[in-house]
């Protein structure tokens, strides 16, 4: 009967709780939703042309990378977080092409703001493109062991690693999965074209859901100004620098 | 030792139930502790749950405050948000509550775009001392003038011309057309205007964002117009993957199980966009499926699923549909021809509408003035009813049918009638005055009639609020418009 009591009394015994069995650590944070969760490769991407600056004196510009979120508490100090290039991945050259910034979780807060790279218009971009691969890598004030890029239960993508490759030329705008349901596959000169009729680049910034429910009526608009064109000059159609066919 | 054994388990017991007493009587203890309890000062909100302004408006909005003990306002803070949706694209932004303002009242000017859906408004009240937020949800439509309520076509009698009344304002908006577009002048053979409503459809991993098209159809030729202006985007022909070798458009339909496709009538054959599969444009002319000919008529209504009806006029039969063929009705088991057979219906088609699960087709019979109304159901004929000359049903300029009742509206010279589809019988809801003759005829859901009048002079646009009999309430209409052409045709836009 004592034996019971006391194992009864037991339960009482005050317990103590453990540590968490995580340390802190960051992550690249990108939204899966409106995206295809079956590429994890592409989210994790970016693309940057000086081009569309429309600015031949412009020299820097900032490539804003996804948000960087934490594993753990917040903290009241802002805290560093220790990004890196991947040599074996990039070519572009710190200092010359590139400036990492001090990015950094602010006090009390589970995320950065904004988290960039300084991108330069150096000589070496010419008619090339660079390649710049950026890791989180475990620091002081994060000492957890990263994520590596992956798909987490069909809403985030979740990683350490992200590669922006940039350009002086016209390339493939950033947003242009946005629109491609529509005109699908990008070309400089249907991309051109389009800007002329339209009186604006499309996807070089994020579409809105108002912007996306014109994209047809802006469809329709290029298909008629590309057939008039065409018919206008019947011997010089509208084609792609390789001699490609467009159409819309 | 018997007894020995007895007085040990007596002392045993007697130890445990004096325990278990004190144990007991520790909860009779009185907790000295030092406390300070008050009543947390809630707060609570009142203030309407919609709003509706137009863009670059000011929005006002003064709600009403009750705390159960304060009466300071200088503990609370506020903030009045809008939820702006992201882009329904790949690689959109997510959504991003934008504050409009952090006083108690809210005056703010709005300059989110007008669109169809709403905005959430979100009004929080954060009890400084207590650090308890109390918040009201409410929704926000941002409406801009030629956006949300009727397009009118109309014609002064040399040209046509398109206006617009918008409901939120109660006010009309004229020759919105002819001022958007300078120098073209619409000949009097436009026919129909439209405003699609087309959802966000997936298909593979391509995203269709939710979208409006608002066309403009005339005797040969038609035009996509832009949304909420009316400028020209288009010729209508861009819509189709080849363009039809005559241009006759005749007719225009949302269409499919989920409103996601497009069909039209032109130059008598049917073309449809599988929007809801990813296709952008019209395919080619659908096919009867016995590769008969045939010429529809401009007037055919949408129906659920594939079963919309169109009438083939030299053939004098009534066709349907289903996945890229037009074919014949077929009699069976479960549609057998016992009211009419649906191969041989003469007459004038004057128009076809959706009540109630049924479609009708109202014809003018050969004397002139009698009318008879056919009806289907499920793609097969169902019944069909001879209305009497006195009904003035042959001389209306169009019919509006009302979804959730079998009910019927159309008008004749200065009257405003209601027919009963299941009781077979009409009367007139009202009377304009004798020299205003009915020129259209609109509803919207099932409770807004649009009748549009004409004195020679000046057209006029009615709006009744309906009742659920379908009467008009307080038997009068509750908004006027005035300074029309000849409305010829009424659509609602979005």
């Amino acid at each position: 009967m004592l034996a019971v009591i006391l194992a009864s009394l037991y339960s009482c015994k005050k317990e103590s709780v453990p540590p968490p069995s995580y340390q802190d650590a960051v992550y690249f944070y990108i939204s899966a939703v409106n995206r295809n969760t079956s590429d994890t490769i592409a989210p994790f991407n970016g693309t940057y042309s000086f081009y569309y600056k429309f600015d031949s004196t412009a020299m820097l510009d900032t490539f804003w990378l996804p948000a960087i979120r934490i594993v753990g508490n917040t903290s009241t100090q802002d805290r560093a977080v220790k990004l890196v290039a991947i040599d074996s991945a990039t070519t572009a050259v710190e200092g010359r092409d590139y400036t990492l910034l001090n990015n950094v979780i602010p006090a009390d807060s589970f995320a950065t703001s904004k988290a960039g790279i300084v991108l330069l218009r150096s000589k070496a971009l010419a008619d090339s493109s660079l390649r710049l691969t950026v890791q989180l890598q475990p620091s002081d004030a994060f000492p957890g062991p990263m994520i590596y890029n992956t798909l987490i239960e069909q809403t985030v993508f979740a990683g350490n690693t992200f590669t922006i490759t940039y350009t002086n030329n016209a390339i493939e705008p950033p947003y242009w999965s946005s629109v491609s349901s529509y005109f699908y596959q990008w070309g400089r000169v249907k991309y051109e074209f389009m800007a002329k009729v339209l009186g604006k680049y499309l996807a070089l910034t994020p579409v809105t859901a108002e912007e996306a429910s014109h994209l047809f009526d802006y469809l329709v608009r290029v298909k008629q100004a590309f057939q008039e064109y065409n018919a206008a000059n019947p011997d010089k159609p509208l084609v792609e620098d390789d001699g490609s066919s467009i159409s819309f | 030792m018997r007894s020995s054994c007895f007085s040990n388990k007596n002392n045993q017991m007697k130890y445990f139930f004096f325990f278990i007493s004190i144990t007991f009587f520790a909860a009779c203890y009185k907790d000295k502790g030092n406390y300070s309890y008050h009543t947390i000062n809630d707060v609570a909100i009142s203030m309407a749950d919609s709003f509706v302004v137009i863009t670059g408006d000011t929005l006002n909005v003064v709600p009403q405050l009750q705390q159960d003990i304060a009466t300071d306002e200088r503990r609370l803070c506020f903030e009045w948000s809008v939820r702006v949706e992201g882009g329904v694209a790949n690689n959109s932004p997510d959504s991003a509550d934008l504050v409009l303002s952090t006083t108690k009242e809210l005056h703010a000017p709005i300059k989110l775009f007008a669109q169809q859906l709403k905005y959430a408004l979100n009004y929080k009240v954060t009890d400084t001392v207590t650090g308890i937020t109390y918040r009201k949800p409410a929704s926000l439509r941002v409406t801009n003038d030629l956006s949300g309520g009727w397009m009118m076509l109309e014609q002064d009698g040399s040209k046509s011309d398109i206006s617009f009344v918008n409901t939120f304002q109660q006010k009309a908006f004229h020759h919105v057309f002819s001022k958007a577009n300078p120098g073209i002048t619409l000949p009097l053979n436009a026919h129909h205007v439209y405003n699609f409503y087309f959802p966000a459809v997936t298909v593979v991993d391509y995203q269709y964002p939710r979208s409006l098209l608002t066309m403009l159809l005339l005797q040969d030729r038609g035009y996509v117009l832009e949304n909420g202006s009316y400028k020209i985007v288009s010729d209508y022909t861009t819509l189709f993957t080849t363009p039809p070798a005559v241009k006759r458009p005749q007719w225009m339909s949302v269409t499919g199980p989920s409103k996601t496709d497009l069909s039209i009538i032109n130059d008598g054959k049917l073309y449809r966009r599988f929007y809801g599969r990813g296709q952008l444009y019209f395919g080619d002319a659908y096919p009867t499926t016995d590769k008969s000919n045939y010429m529809l008529a401009s007037i055919a209504t949408y129906a659920y699923a594939e079963k919309s009806i169109y009438y083939d006029v030299p053939n004098h039969r009534f066709l349907s549909e289903f996945d890229g063929n037009i074919y014949e009705l077929i009699q069976n088991g479960y549609n057998p021809w016992d009211a009419f057979d649906p191969n041989n219906v003469k007459g004038d088609l004057l128009g076809m509408g959706i009540g109630f699960y049924n479609v009708y087709a109202v014809f003018k019979n050969e004397d002139g003035a009698s009318a008879t109304i056919y009806q289907f159901v499920q793609g097969g004929v169902s019944g069909k009813t001879e209305v009497e000359a006195s009904s003035d049903i042959s001389k209306s300029p169009g019919f509006a049918f009302t979804k959730g009742r079998q009910q019927m509206y159309y008008g004749a010279d200065n009257n405003v009638y209601l027919y009963d589809l299941a009781a077979k019988n009409y009367s007139t809801i009202y009377s304009f005055s004798s020299n205003e003759k009915v020129t259209a005829i609109g509803i919207e859901g099932d409770d807004l009639l649009i009748v549009a009048t004409y004195n020679g002079s000046e057209g006029k646009v009615y709006s009744f609020a309906l009742e659920n009999t379908g009467l008009i309430k307080n038997s009068t209409y509750n908004n006027l418009y005035t300074g029309f052409d000849k409305v010829v045709n009424i659509c609602y836009a979005q």
